[in-house]
């Protein structure tokens, strides 16, 4: 390893949490975000020039959990049910359906449409709708402009319209409703 | 319902700030001003104040469950088991064989019908060995069972790879004996396993194992894929460089996929190969298998994945 001990107890005690917490509202499973975190400090002990070049420790750390948990979402097979029942006892846990966490509803369905769209955009997204983050943040941690993260968010909603749409006649008003009111929350900020 | 609608702001109408950024002031990392914003807004906005003090409940509930300790030993752990992986595909090893499941009694009873080939041709070169020694034949060993191969295997070098439509998926020759960069398929549903068959009908819930013969191939990346062009990596699990296999002829994958709802033609491709190969280089060739096709993909027609310098095998299924 690249640092000592006490540089990643260090690091370990002021971001653990946070990247855990990060890991856990993506992949939804409190022993799949502990791996996870682990695997960002790795990468953090691979990376340590790029982590401390950043302007931000937190903004490093977010970024590639972000990163490497859309990757994990992506390539375990993400239409299959898990075979081991999950435990009963995660709701339970500190964090779990908590304010802390993702909405379950917001983040099933956009998980659910994430593997229809390429990798940069899954990013967008999930920063977008399950973030909350404002054009500004994203365009930041991304370093893309906000044009471009617009069309971005645009092609997301028409694939989710389209994905989402056709199955029935609840489902298609459902999918107006939802695209009406985010464009109209969206809509001063696109300076519409 | 709005799940894709944006936050709600708070009373006053200010926009609430973003997890995010609610992050970067636990962390002290956000500019003086801005920060003060932040303690100002949250102070009046209910759902921002609820969020930062469940992230302060996460962070102490997450010492209590996580010690610095027991993290500092699994990352070690972890280190050492990556940086074993990168040493073994430098060097182009096989990696210690992963845990394998004991394979359902069908399967058992196909490898010792396959085995009965092997164990035939074993007893005549037995024989041979013993005829020569008590007769003392001026007659190389060599020379004779050159003669006993050729008379064996020279037939089956001549015969086509066929898939026989009641045998599992394979590369199954017409005299039994199952070639290299086999895929066999098994099926478990409602407590009964058996051969799975490729072009039949699968069901949410079934769940498939898989034993591979990969003979000279040692390594492995299986994938699936629909007709709606979606891709799904199973082995290695989380995408990557091809799964290293371990020496033997059956490989049992471990654990079992199981089947979910999607209706329609799905394809599993196992990409055999001698070296490592990435995950892009997989990616790129299904790519370029798909291009120009319209969806939904007519699995039944297509070719396998082409990969340099790899052996593709499919089983195709019908989810219903």
């Amino acid at each position: 390893m690249t640092l000592n001990r006490v540089e990643i107890e260090r690091l370990y005690k002021k971001h653990g949490p946070m990247v855990h917490r990060r890991c856990r509202a993506l992949l939804g499973d409190e022993e799949e975000a502990w791996d996870a975190m682990q695997e960002v400090f790795m990468r953090l002990l691979k990376n340590n020039a790029a982590f401390r070049g950043d302007a931000s420790p937190t903004t490093w750390l977010y970024r590639v959990s972000t990163n490497l948990c859309l990757n994990r979402i992506r390539d375990k097979k993400t239409r299959a049910r898990k075979l081991a029942e999950p435990d009963p006892s995660a709701a339970t846990r500190p964090g779990m359906g908590t304010p802390a966490s993702f909405d379950p509803e917001r983040r099933r369905l956009v998980l659910s449409l994430l593997e229809h769209v390429d990798e940069e955009t899954r990013r967008i997204v999930v920063y977008y709708f399950l973030d909350e983050m404002t054009l500004d943040e994203i365009s930041e941690l991304m370093n893309l402009s906000a044009p471009t993260l617009r069309k971005r968010i645009k092609h997301f909603r028409s694939v989710a319209g389209r994905l989402l749409g056709p199955r029935d006649s609840a489902g298609m008003t459902f999918v107006s409703v939802m695209l009406f009111i985010g464009f109209l929350s969206h809509g001063t900020r696109w300076g519409f | 319902m709005d799940l894709l609608a944006t936050h709600r702001s708070d009373s006053e109408g200010a926009e609430c700030p973003s997890r995010y950024q609610l992050e970067l002031y636990l962390a002290e990392e956000l500019p003086e001003d801005v920060s003060a914003k932040v303690e100002t807004h949250s102070r009046g906005c209910s759902r921002c104040a609820q969020l930062l003090n469940a992230c302060r409940a996460d962070n102490d509930a997450f010492f209590e469950r996580h010690s610095f300790e027991s993290f500092y030993q699994s990352l070690e752990q972890l280190v050492e088991k990556s940086e074993a992986l990168e040493t073994a595909l430098e060097n182009n090893a096989t990696l210690p064989a992963t845990e394998t499941r004991q394979a359902s009694d069908a399967s058992r009873k196909l490898q010792q019908k396959d085995n009965k080939v092997f164990s035939w041709m074993k007893s005549w070169g037995d024989l041979l060995s013993s005829w020569s020694a008590s007769l003392r034949s001026p007659l190389p060993l060599g020379a004779v069972m050159a003669v006993l191969a050729l008379l064996t295997v020279g037939p089956l070098l001549l015969e086509e790879y066929v898939d026989a439509p009641d045998t599992p998926q394979g590369v199954r020759l017409r005299s039994g004996i199952i070639a290299p960069g086999a895929l066999e398929v098994y099926l478990l549903r409602a407590g009964e396993a058996g051969p799975a068959l490729s072009g039949h009908v699968f069901l949410e819930g079934d769940r498939l194992q898989f034993v591979l013969h990969p003979g000279s191939y040692r390594y492995l990346h299986l994938v699936s894929f629909d007709a709606e062009g979606r891709l799904t990596w199973f082995y290695p699990q989380d995408g990557g460089t091809s799964l290293a296999l371990p020496p033997g002829n059956d490989v049992f994958l471990p654990g079992s996929i199981e089947l979910d709802d999607y209706v329609g033609l799905e394809r599993i491709e196992a990409v055999f190969s001698r070296k490592p190969i990435s995950e892009q280089v997989v990616r790129d060739a299904y790519e370029a298998m798909k291009a120009g096709r319209e969806l939904p993909l007519p699995l039944d027609r297509m070719p396998p994945v082409a990969v340099e310098d790899a052996l593709s095998r499919t089983f195709l299924m019908v989810k219903e």
